[in-house]
């Protein structure tokens, strides 16, 4: 994969970055191991894998160049602004559903989960389905039911809080 | 033996832990035919319900989901020739074509039965293979443990996915995840960066929900437009179960074969039934008399296939229940809800909760009864859930995911939490890392963490864990299941010049 490279200098960067960190935390007294040790093991290992993944990318690559440049004369003047445009279009419901779903966590943190919820479902529902009239009824219904089966279950049922918000 | 064999049966035979044992089914069948979704996500959304019981009844219910599951992904795959889970995607070879020659109730029927005995010949091996495997254990110490817990997440590595490199990166970052927050040991506050909700780190259970509810579901919507497969038309669904018991019980050598692959795949850590079914298949084809007609539409595809990723079930809980090391992602989860419940696994637990553990063995076998009856009396509405479309399953089930986060710790940070580690999911799978290491590295990291400390802090000598015997034996088997990929390729890539050239 192309982005294997990328991957790996990320992983890198990162593992170096918390490395750095864990040299902030104090010794342990009494001879025992310090919270740092073993975060610095993994971060080492973690660079490791990284760097390799990194490389293997680089060699993958380097057996593969020929065809590329091939394919690259063919694919015409923009080919990145060409393949983002696809990759947005194949993407866009996930693109959606992740930006709604943040929206619903902010709205949520301010009004709770039942009046968030009643929001979020409709418009999901809307954005992910098909628009037509059929559609609407199974949307209502959906929405309300599974609000009020959250509820039930939870709060009645298993006595587990519901997300409250700061206004309500 | 059979005194604690009654105390798990006194467990178990009560109201509220049957209920919850068939609810746990009935849902653990919808996950496994609804194409897309897996077990492991059934068993993630099922853990937070499991809160507002008791542990041996939260255990029920996840055993259900694990059996009904692993029955329950024929389904989708017999009918519309896409498999429910990756469990079954062996039964799809010989299922679907049976389904199209117009015998899709006979296919089912079959592979229900031979889910089921399937899954009580891994019952048995289950109930006396763990307590002898935790005596033994309970002679280890911190070493051991630490090595056995690299060994679990090797294995783990090299075995689930295409790239080696991938897996162990994917297990690093699952023991990494666990970092944040107060050390448990000492106390420092580590990586929280000044944010407070950090200072309690990240919860294992909205990462679990976010890995694998949330990246699934948004997986699921890349394929816009991606109507529901039109279902065989004029389906005959009748069977008769008469007729298939007779039909599976004259291959008693292919059942047996089959449901010991998926015993012995299960019981590895990290090998599940995604692997099991597709070594069985391919066992009973090479040991068949008729080799050819394999792939047509005949009874000995769907058995071997269906009696291993349901032996699967019972093979993997023995280390899980014995070594406190999980056999898969979906027994990591259940390890998970036992920590919830303030139990430890480990070689201990069957010394201090024998009735918790005999209880799950009972609770694993009645589970194949439920499975086994609902499926023969309720295949039709399950055919029906297969068509529930998409935009109505998505964002209900996001609904659900973060109450599941929110309620651990009722903690809002944790939606964020279930966010972040969503995306991170998603990306993961879209840059074809495994996800299954990551979950065992979250469950193990705190293991492994405090048992290397405690280890160093008994003794400051490493050498220990190479000159401890066992602790020497799990880092040679660590160090051989890092090398076997290789071995394999350069086996393959010798065969493949010697074809050449013949």
């Amino acid at each position: 994969m192309k982005e294997d490279k990328a991957i790996g200098i990320m992983l890198v960067l990162f593992s170096v970055l918390m490395y750095y960190k864990t040299l902030e935390f104090p010794p342990a007294m009494f001879g025992a191991l310090g919270a740092g040790v073993f975060p610095q093991i993994l971060f080492t290992l973690l660079a490791l894998a990284g760097a390799a993944l990194t490389i293997t990318g680089f060699i993958r690559d380097r057996k593969k160049n020929e065809d590329a440049t091939a394919e690259k004369r063919e694919a015409g003047i923009s080919p990145i602004l060409y393949r983002i445009k696809e990759s947005l279009h194949y993407h866009s419901h996930v693109i959606v559903s992740f930006t709604v779903f943040f929206c619903y966590i902010v709205l949520m943190s301010y009004f709770g989960y039942t009046i968030s919820t009643l929001i979020f479902m409709p418009i999901l529902m809307w954005i992910l389905g098909p628009r037509n009239r059929r559609a609407i009824p199974i949307t209502i219904a959906v929405s309300l039911g599974m609000t009020f089966v959250m509820y039930f279950t939870f709060v009645k049922f298993l006595r587990i809080f519901l997300p409250e918000g700061s206004l309500f | 033996m059979i005194d604690l064999f009654l105390l798990g049966m006194r467990e178990i035979l009560q109201p509220y832990p049957l209920i919850f044992l068939f609810l746990g089914t009935v849902a653990g069948i919808i996950v496994g035919c609804i194409p897309g979704f897996t077990i492991t996500m059934g068993a993630a959304l099922a853990l937070p319900l499991t809160f507002g019981m008791t542990s041996i009844q939260g255990l029920s219910a996840m055993l259900g989901v694990l059996v009904g599951g692993l029955a329950g992904g024929q389904i989708s795959g017999i009918l519309l020739g896409i498999p429910g889970t990756p469990s079954s995607v062996a039964t799809v070879f010989d299922g679907h074509p049976m389904a199209k020659r117009g015998e899709p109730g006979t296919a089912l029927c079959l592979g229900i039965w031979a889910s089921f005995f399937g899954g009580i010949i891994s019952a048995f091996v289950l109930m006396f293979f763990t307590p002898p495997l935790a005596d033994i254990a309970l002679k280890f110490g911190p070493w051991e443990f630490f090595s056995l817990v690299t060994f679990g997440l090797t294995i783990i590595a090299s075995l689930s996915g295409k790239s080696l490199l991938k897996g162990i990166i994917a297990g690093l970052l699952g023991l990494i995840s666990r970092l944040f927050g107060t050390d448990p040991m000492t106390g420092v506050l580590r990586f929280d960066f000044g944010l407070h909700g950090l200072s309690g780190g990240f919860s294992f259970l909205p990462i679990l929900i976010g890995l694998f509810a949330f990246s699934q579901l948004m997986s699921n919507l890349e394929r816009k437009g991606q109507a529901a497969t039109a279902l065989i038309e004029g389906a005959n669904l009748g069977f008769s179960s008469w007729k298939t018991v007779k039909t599976i019980m004259r291959q008693p050598f292919n059942l047996f074969r089959s449901s010991m692959i998926g015993v012995f795949i299960g019981a590895l850590p990290g090998a599940g039934g995604s692997i099991s079914n597709i070594l069985s298949y391919d066992q009973a084809l090479k040991g068949s008399k008729h080799p050819e007609k394999f792939g047509t539409g005949i009874p000995d595809g769907i058995i071997a296939s269906e009696a291993a990723n349901n032996g699967t079930g019972g093979g993997e809980l023995i280390p899980t229940m014995a070594l406190g090391v999980p056999g898969s992602a979906v027994s990591a989860i259940m390890m998970g809800a036992l920590i919830l419940h303030g139990i430890q696994p480990g070689p201990m637990l069957i010394v201090e909760f024998p009735d918790l553990v005999y209880g799950v063995f009972v609770a694993f076998f009645l589970a194949h009864f439920f499975m086994l009856g609902i499926q023969l009396y309720g295949i039709r509405l399950f055919v029906r859930l297969t068509r529930v479309p998409l935009y109505v399953l998505v964002p209900a089930i996001l609904v659900f995911c973060s109450v599941g986060s929110f309620s651990i710790h009722n903690r809002f940070f944790d939606i964020w939490v279930l966010f972040i580690f969503g995306i991170l999911g998603y990306l993961m799978k879209k840059y074809e890392f495994p996800l299954a290491p990551v979950i065992l590295g979250v469950i193990l990291g705190p293991i492994a963490e405090s048992n290397f400390r405690r280890a160093l802090m008994t003794s400051s000598d490493y050498t220990l864990f190479f000159t401890r015997p066992i602790s020497l034996l799990f880092l040679i088997l660590c160090a051989l299941s890092l090398l076997y990929p290789f071995y394999q390729r350069y086996r393959e890539k010798k065969r493949g010049t010697k074809g050449a050239k013949g």
